[in-house]
């Protein structure tokens, strides 16, 4: 009896997820490296209530059926992974990647993570880690005395070092890459972690097999367009007044039914 | 006489409440990717037997799915795909079998497997469409999916395979219970010829909120007064009694 009430009821549960996915987006606006979510729906089963093409006589078929759909659901939020805007920093250890791919990071339990937040720091180690101090793979050892540092589009890390005219190569970054990054699991910090969607990472030097290039003192921003997300805000406010409406209108018909008989 | 009107009353109040619920699942799917609203509504059932045809029942009816065009949304996804009228996307349903949607936020699985919504789609050969490690791809208008594939310079495109699009009017499609369409009479539809899809552009839900709306309203006002007949007849049968009663 109630079922349309539970079925406008789905379509508020979606609505305000998908708030939720537009909220996180637009606070990530300036989030380096940060891409864009999107809530996917889909229509939930349907109950049929009676076949179409089933006989209504001996001789004669119904020509409609009866059934009932059941609402809606979000069933994904997929990741976008297109290209944010890079701007220039001018900052040594910022690296942006255009194009695809992403950097590799230690964790402390020993997993690996991947970014595209390139905002690196050296370590007092002298390491080159993230901005939260997590070594980035292949590991990159700055000499005591180095002055400056040059990360070319190919990922070879040169340094200069006092008193040295010539400069060294200290390492090179990689770039993984994946069959589905939209597969890949977000862990928030800007990192991802690989899952049985994304596929297993194919390391290679920047520029190569479809990875992108490097660009030194430069940084990725956030792929969120802030006028899309503002559409889409009106969108959902609109289309979860209509399902509350739905809601309101169901639960009148029946106060009128109890008030009445 | 009594038993007739409250009865019939009751079938169009239980009608409407049907009719609320596939309203409601409308307005829920208001922002699916490629769904197409139900049409619902009511058909005239009359009661046959012996006697004065008096008697026609209401029944709720699904009257199948409308054809209208949802609105295109240009999403830039190279993935997403915005079907033109008439023309079906063919994924793989749970049985294996074949089965049409006009959901075209297509995703990629780690193997390259090509789905819509989880489901797998299905390419021209019939048989679920990979897609082999590339560095981008592109889908024609007519469904082709080419390629550049991996460690391969740009110059280099490989056609990967081509989406199964059909040709058929939704009139002769019927929605089976997971959502997805089939053709009503059961004979595969015809593969459709040249251009049939957009890319870079999602079709979005066919509901027109305001139309939903207004029938929201429209089958309340229908249940008030169904259940204001209920409300006579009973009033009708209680005099009825007080009077017999009284004597």
């Amino acid at each position: 009896m109630t079922q349309a009430l539970w079925i406008a009821k789905t379509g508020l549960d979606a609505q305000q997820t998908r708030m939720a996915v537009i909220s996180n987006n637009l606070a990530n606006t300036n989030t380096t490296g940060f891409k864009r979510d999107r809530a996917e729906f889909q229509d939930l089963l349907y109950q049929t209530v009676r076949q179409p093409g089933g006989a209504s006589s001996e001789q004669t078929q119904l020509p409609t059926g009866l059934s009932t759909g059941t609402g809606v659901r979000v069933a994904a939020t997929a990741k976008e992974f297109s290209q944010g805007s890079l701007a220039v920093t001018g900052g040594a250890l910022d690296v942006g990647i255009d194009g695809r791919g992403f950097f590799e990071v230690l964790m402390p339990d020993g997993s690996t993570a991947y970014t595209r937040d390139g905002s690196f720091k050296r370590s007092p180690q002298g390491e080159l880690v993230t901005s939260s101090g997590y070594p980035v793979q292949p590991g990159i050892q700055f000499p005591e005395g180095t002055q400056s540092v040059t990360i070319s589009p190919d990922g070879t890390v040169t340094v200069k070092l006092q008193g040295q005219a010539e400069d060294v190569q200290v390492g090179a970054l990689t770039l993984a890459d994946f069959v589905n990054p939209a597969g890949l699991q977000a862990k928030g910090g800007n990192l991802y972690v690989e899952t049985g969607a994304s596929g297993p990472a194919q390391t290679g030097a920047p520029g190569t097999n479809g990875v992108g290039m490097l660009a030194q003192g430069q940084l990725e921003g956030s792929n969120v367009n802030v006028v899309e997300e503002l559409v889409s805000m009106i969108e959902t406010q609109r289309a979860y007044e209509t399902n509350a409406k739905a809601i309101s209108t169901t639960d009148s018909m029946l106060g009128f039914l109890n008030n009445n008989l | 006489m009594t038993d007739r009107a409250l009865y019939i009353a009751m079938t169009g109040a239980s009608a409407s409440l049907k009719t609320q619920a596939s309203v409601s699942h409308n307005l829920a799917n208001a922002d699916t990717v490629g769904f197409q609203a139900t049409l619902g509504g009511t058909a005239a059932a009359p009661i046959t037997g012996p006697g004065h045809a008096s008697r026609v029942a209401a029944a709720a009816q699904t009257f199948g799915v409308s054809g209208a065009h949802g609105g295109i949304v240009n999403t830039g996804g190279t993935l997403d795909v915005a079907l033109q009228s008439d023309r079906w996307l063919a994924v793989q349903d749970s049985q294996g079998g074949v089965a049409y949607t006009r959901a075209g936020n297509l995703q990629m699985t780690a193997n390259g497997l090509l789905t819509s919504n989880g489901r797998p789609v299905i390419g021209a050969d019939g048989a679920p469409l990979t897609v082999p490690p590339h560095q981008s791809l592109d889908i024609a208008s007519d469904g082709t999916i080419s390629i550049v594939p991996q460690g391969q310079p740009a110059s280099t495109i490989a056609e990967a395979g081509r989406l199964r699009v059909v040709e058929a009017r939704t009139a002769d499609m019927v929605r089976g219970d997971d959502g997805l369409m089939r053709p009503a009479n059961g004979q595969p539809p015809a593969p459709a010829a040249g251009e049939s899809l957009v890319t870079g552009a999602l079709e979005n839900s066919n509901v027109e909120a305001t139309s939903m709306l207004v029938q929201m309203i429209q089958t309340a006002r229908a249940f008030e007064m169904q259940v204001r007949v209920l409300q006579s007849v009973d009033e009708n049968a209680r005099s009825a009694n007080s009077l017999l009663s009284s004597r």
